[in-house]
């Protein structure tokens, strides 16, 4: 692909860099199409059977495309004592996907975490857009907070299709 | 060897001399606490109006920012420091109150009713550090520089005696460099608790010319932190230890693995590794003493089973992480094959302090079995959320009443969960136990890598064990049947239970196969996998048989075995629970109690959280 040849230029050749070049191309399309997975592949002097290995083992890299907002829930052992499977459950709701899944529109992708190391704020949700560096944490959640949140991104997302007209 | 060291101190002297400035500056300092927790509590908004309302009023006033102090359920923390009169912590602070502190610093004031207590200096009317309770009984060790100095300046680290204890090991035999890090009696805060002195000495005696040194940054336990904030708050303090550690062993080359997940950390690490290049702490010849030494960052991709040694290994190899069996110890072939010494972040941290104090200094602190100090991240339902470091040897209790402040909204204390998805629950009977390695292991828990986390009446200790199979279950490599097999058999009769669907003879088999899981398996995943499963059955087992025989969740968790009631002495009729409830579920008319109708309810707790007057009853 000719979007990835920049971005993969440095690790040719070198099989030790799967993951940083796996990153990388997640890193310039969001995920990792088949395209992507076989030129890293090829890149590095690997099988694409390898890197697809690595890919399916790391909860980082993703398959499938992903909405133009990310929220990511933490299910690690603080945020669960503090309730954040209801926060999960939830978005789940409000947003009409499963944790792990992209809306149809591809606005919105929700996923979850084992730990964000903001464990004295949990529960924790973290919200990202896509592309954009920086990410946001949000503390001590609650239902409420959740469904506020995506209200929120939804109506910054229709500000911003206004200003775009 | 004159000339060497004279220009080794020439750099460390004007940095110190620079460094001593800026932390204690001629004009008075404002500094905000902007760790990822500090950041999340809003400290960057803080930090804006700070700046802003100082140069809109042209003031003297030095503004800058550290990272976290620990007190975590207080922030954001900002510290003032009035030349010659004090320094002092401001907690849970808003832009506009922060406004008013930067009036009330230009004219020499403190706030006292926003303080949380002085760190240097005195303060009519605020309590020293040493007095307040969070702090009264820990010892700051390793996060001596945490919250104290911004992460980003070298000379501050150096003007804290950073770098002295390199300067000091470039001038010592690496044996003897060794023979301290032995007699000190340090062990490895990873979670194994391996002696680091023998780990060191087996890679400097093994044969290879080229060997590696590699710092564990993963930090993969869900509820632990420390080794983020101390990466975030002291990186100088990672980075030298881990160039003794090379230096001591005969390595050249370092790693330094981070998570995905931690990228301020990564960030301030990086800051570290350019500076100490910049000022020949790190690279060619260091400090003139012919030692040449280089690191390099990767960065993990998500996944616990990585933080095992031998898989973070083949995880820098490029490989599948899959752990491999030991031996041969890393420390004899690790990395590519050759000697390697793979630490944690908190063990490389303490490195520099035992090299520049002594091995009996550290070793006075701490117990017969374990010395020194260890960091806990102290979460969940506790008033006192926060990162703590205390002596070994000091009990449960102490951690949890004493410096934690115990449960909030006066709920009861029911257990603390220690040693993350490895560890085991810690009944309330057990507090008094002193910490360290071995009274934890005693217990059935382990000290791991310092997760703390405390479950009040409300936490239900079948749903807790769920959850970690859930999380181990997600997390094994799958590479050995005991653990793969086994822990996902535990878990679904762990489902059944929640869900009412539990039959006595359940408890039995859950006994055998943690038993199985625990010997049979591979790597320590596996081999510690069972401890929640066995602590839970050991000292809950009641819990156990409220689930299985009166298909009651005690704790009020398990969906399928609660009903959710209106409280007719406390429901004002505010009709709150009616508005928020996505089923319609709930009736009633104004200034009436309301009804829930059990057969729409999902209970998703929605009402729950919206009453104001705790009129929703879980049963
Ligand atoms: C499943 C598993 C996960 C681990 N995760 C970590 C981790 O996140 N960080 C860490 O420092 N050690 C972790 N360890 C321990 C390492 O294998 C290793 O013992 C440690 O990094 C050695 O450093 P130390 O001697 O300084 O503790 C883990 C071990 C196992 C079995
Ligand atoms: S457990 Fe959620 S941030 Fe650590």
């Amino acid at each position: 692909m000719k979007e990835l040849e920049e971005a993969l230029s440095t690790f040719k050749g070198n099989p030790h860099m799967t993951i940083p070049a796996l990153q990388a191309a997640q890193g310039k399309l969001g995920y990792l199409s088949r395209e992507a997975i076989g030129d890293v592949a090829q890149t590095l002097g690997i099988t694409t059977g390898e890197a697809y290995g690595v890919v399916t083992f790391y909860s980082q890299f993703r398959l499938k495309p992903v909405g133009k907002n990310i929220i990511t829930v933490c299910r690690g052992t603080a945020c669960h004592t503090m309730g954040s499977l209801g926060i999960l459950k939830e978005l789940e709701k409000t947003m009409g996907i499963h944790a792990g899944e992209t809306d149809e529109k591809q606005e919105f992708t929700l996923q979850t975490i084992a730990c964000f190391g903001a464990c004295a704020r949990a529960p924790v949700t973290v919200t990202e857009e896509l592309g954009i560096p920086g990410r946001k944490v949000h503390g001590y959640m609650t239902k409420m907070k959740a469904r506020d949140l995506v209200d929120g991104l939804k109506e910054k997302m229709t500000e911003e299709a206004a200003e775009a007209k | 060897m004159e000339g060497v060291m004279t220009s080794r101190s020439g750099v460390l002297e004007s940095l110190r001399a620079e460094g001593v400035k800026s932390i204690s500056p001629d004009c008075s300092k404002i500094t905000v606490g902007m760790a990822t927790c500090g950041i999340a509590q809003g400290a960057r908004g803080i930090f804006a109006a700070i700046e802003e309302e100082v140069a809109a009023s042209k003031l003297d006033i030095a503004v800058e920012s550290t990272a976290c102090i620990g007190f975590c359920q207080v922030e954001p923390i900002v510290e003032v420091y009035l030349p010659g009169k004090s320094r002092t912590l401001y907690q849970q602070m808003t832009p506009d109150k922060s406004r008013e502190l930067v009036a009330a610093t230009a004219r020499g004031e403190v706030k006292k009713e926003w303080a949380l207590c002085t760190v240097e200096g005195t303060a009519e009317g605020i309590p020293a550090m040493k007095e307040i309770p969070f702090y009264k009984k820990q010892l700051k060790v390793v996060t001596r520089n945490c919250g104290f100095i911004s992460p980003r300046s070298i000379a501050e680290y150096i003007a804290r005696d950073g770098y002295l204890a390199l300067s000091k090991a470039l001038g010592m035999k690496s044996d003897e460099v060794i023979d301290e890090m032995s007699h000190s009696g340090l062990r490895g805060r990873g979670g194994a608790g391996f002696p680091t002195g023998k780990k060191w000495s087996f890679a400097r005696n093994a044969p290879g010319d080229q060997k590696y040194v590699i710092c564990n940054g993963d930090e993969g336990d869900p509820g632990a932190y420390m080794d983020r904030a101390v990466m975030e708050g002291d990186p100088f303090a990672v980075l030298e230890g881990l160039t003794i550690a090379a230096y001591a062993i005969g390595s050249s080359q370092g790693f330094l693995y981070t998570r995905e997940e931690y990228p301020l950390a990564r960030e301030m690490m990086d800051n570290a590794i350019e500076s100490a290049k910049k000022y020949g702490l790190l690279g060619k010849n260091i400090l003139g003493s012919g030692f040449d030494f280089d690191v390099r960052i990767t960065k993990g991709a998500g996944s616990f089973v990585c933080g095992e040694e031998t898989a973070l290994i083949a995880s820098i190899e490029g490989k599948l992480p899959n752990p491999l069996p030991r031996p041969p110890y890393p420390a004899i072939s690790g990395l590519f094959g050759k000697p390697t010494v793979i630490n944690n972040v908190e063990t490389l941290a303490t490195v520099p302090q035992i090299i520049r104090n002594g091995a009996d200094w550290f070793s006075s602190m701490g117990t017969e079995s374990t010395k020194g100090t260890k960091i806990f991240s102290l979460v969940g339902k506790i008033n006192n959320n926060g990162l703590v470091e205390v002596p070994m040897g000091i009990s449960l209790r102490e951690i949890v009443f004493d410096i934690g402040g115990g449960i909030p909204k006066g709920r009861k204390f029911k257990a603390v969960q220690s040693g993350g998805p490895s560890g085991g629950l810690i009944p309330e009977e057990c507090l008094d136990t002193p910490v360290d390695y071995e009274h934890l292991e005693a217990l059935g828990a382990i000290m791991g890598s310092g997760g703390m986390i405390v479950a009040d009446d409300k936490t239900c200790m079948v749903d807790m064990t769920k959850f970690f199979f859930d999380f181990l279950n997600y997390e094994s490599c799958g590479k050995c049947a005991p653990c793969r097999e086994g822990i996902r058999q535990a878990h679904d009769i762990l489902e059944d239970i929640c869900s009412g669907e539990g039959k006595e003879e359940d408890l039995e088999t859950l006994g055998e196969l943690a038993h199985t899981v625990k010997d049979f398996s591979l790597c320590a995943l596996g081999g510690t996998a069972p401890n929640s499963l066995l602590t839970t059955l050991r000292y809950f087992k009641d819990e156990y048989y409220a689930h299985i025989k009166d298909k009651r969740c005690p704790a009020g968790v398990c969906k399928k075995l609660i009903t959710y009631h209106v409280d007719p002495e406390k429901c004002s009729g505010c009709r709150v629970c009616i508005k928020v409830c996505p089923q319609g579920a709930i009736s009633g008319e104004l200034k009436k109690v309301h009804l829930i109708d059990q057969e729409k309810c999902i209970k998703c707790g929605a009402c729950l959280e919206a009453c104001k007057l705790d009129a929703i009853i879980v049963e």
